[in-house]
């Protein structure tokens, strides 16, 4: 049996003493793409920030490869990329400044040019990131996600607030990201999206989760998400 | 990349961040200078009071005007939350600190050379005695452990705030009272630089808080980034 690239083991997150993620449990192998859906408030970026070394578990285990996160040393982090709807760009460096700033802190040793060519962010390569669009952003954070091409990747509502085409271009970047190999769990909370992005959707609910079934057909997935909401 | 390496970086990205957008230095230069301004009609800079007064007028106002760049040191970091960028970097997470109190360090030297040079300019008092270029050294010294000091604990002070909703309320609340030790050596500090006496018992007890400030601050930085 393969040890699944990230695992959760019955995790607990909480803030005075109120549990906002309640023992889950999930997993998610390489190439694979896991889309985690939940309303407002179920506890996604919560366990996005977790599984992101972000924030700490309350209880439970987080797994890496079969390696307990906890443990991991500092350079077990450059298996990560996280992303999320904010653009974590410094607002008064350019797109390549950015970039450049966090291959040196990564120690990765990726084209430029080729990576901002792939992003389709060549012609704003010398704008300060306060100027960019919200589609163009958020392309650049995936950008800067990917730059050390991470086998794990996170991303925490990153369509959030782009119009159709931006959400086209940014889906096919997180495609080719699973086509690498990498692991890549989702949080959205825009369930058509999630369905029509990931192989598996998982459902989350005040912490909990409460769909979790590689088999479940998508009306399922949408009647589940639509009690949940409700 | 080494946890230095990455410290530098990161101070060399604040640094550039701070030219391109002049956001906390000019501030900085001008409350002190406003700070001197008050000093001087609250007690009456007179001739005779000039010299003597200086070190606890220079130093209040470092200390207002380092408080102030404190307050925006980590809005790069919490405006986009490019902070989870750093933290998410394969180094060990005191790089941050380290970077943070260069780049704090630095920005603090470049205000306190000019409001040195005001202080002189205008009220001519003779702050580096009579031996310019001894006097020079020794006060440069004194300011560059004060400044060391007070950026080492006020980086993770300003950590810790960053976070919090009253952060401009609970930034000073927090800094000045931790920070009065370091005011009064460097007082003590400034003032025997210009009487040019010798300043290493100042200087020692200002190297010996930083040491400390930085060692705690090294044990607590990433906690306090994590909550």
């Amino acid at each position: 049996m393969s040890v699944p690239r990230f695992e959760a083991e019955r995790v607990t997150r909480s803030y005075r003493e109120v549990p906002v993620v309640d023992e889950v449990s999930l997993a998610v192998d390489a190439g694979e793409i896991v889309c985690l859906l939940g309303p407002n408030g179920a506890g996604k970026t919560t366990l996005i920030r977790m599984a992101a070394t972000l924030a700490r578990p309350s209880s439970g285990t987080l797994r890496y490869r079969g390696m307990e996160l906890k443990h991991a040393t500092p350079a077990a982090r450059g298996w990560i990329g996280f992303a999320s709807h904010q653009s974590l760009l410094y607002p008064e460096l350019t797109v390549a400044e950015n970039l450049r700033f966090h291959r040196r802190l990564h120690g990765a040793r990726t084209d430029l040019a080729a990576l901002l060519e792939a992003h389709g962010l060549s012609a704003v390569a010398d704008v300060p990131a306060r100027h960019l669009s919200r589609g163009t952003a958020q392309r650049a954070t995936l950008a800067r996600a990917l730059l050390h091409e991470p086998e794990l990747l996170l991303l925490d509502e990153p369509f959030a607030g782009l119009d159709g085409a931006a959400r086209k271009r940014l889906a096919a970047l997180v495609l080719a990201a699973r086509e690498r190999g990498a692991a890549v769990l989702a949080a959205t909370h825009e369930v058509d999206l999630g369905l029509e992005l990931a192989d598996r959707a998982v459902i989350l609910h005040r912490g909990r989760v409460i769909l979790d079934d590689p088999g479940a057909a998508p009306d399922t997935v949408r009647r589940t998400y639509a009690e949940a909401a409700a | 990349m080494t946890t230095l390496g990455a410290a530098a970086a990161i101070a060399r990205k604040d640094l550039l961040s701070e030219i391109r957008s002049r956001e906390r230095a000019p501030a900085m230069l001008l409350f002190a200078a406003l700070v001197l301004v008050v000093m001087h009609f609250a007690i009456g800079l007179d001739s005779a009071d000039r010299h003597d007064l200086a070190p606890g007028v220079l130093q209040a106002a470092f200390l207002f005007a380092g408080t102030l760049g404190l307050y925006r040191s980590f809005a790069p970091e919490t405006d986009a939350m490019a902070i989870y960028g750093l933290m998410l970097g394969p180094v060990d997470r005191s790089a941050i600190y380290f970077g943070k109190l260069a780049s704090g360090t630095l920005l603090l030297l470049a205000v306190e050379i000019p409001v040195v040079a005001l202080y002189e300019l205008f009220f001519r008092a003779n702050l580096l005695g009579d031996q310019p270029v001894s006097g020079l050294l020794t006060l440069g010294a004194i300011l560059l452990c004060f400044s060391l000091g007070f950026m080492a604990l006020g980086t993770t002070v300003a950590a810790i705030c960053a976070a919090t909703p009253v952060r401009e309320v609970l930034l000073p609340l927090l800094l000045f009272p931790l920070s009065a030790p370091l005011l009064i050596a460097g007082v003590s500090g400034v003032r025997a630089a210009m009487a040019g006496e010798p300043v290493w018992d100042a200087a020692r007890f200002l190297i010996l808080a930083a040491v400390a400030f930085v060692s705690v601050s090294w044990m607590c930085f990433e906690f306090a980034l994590e909550e």
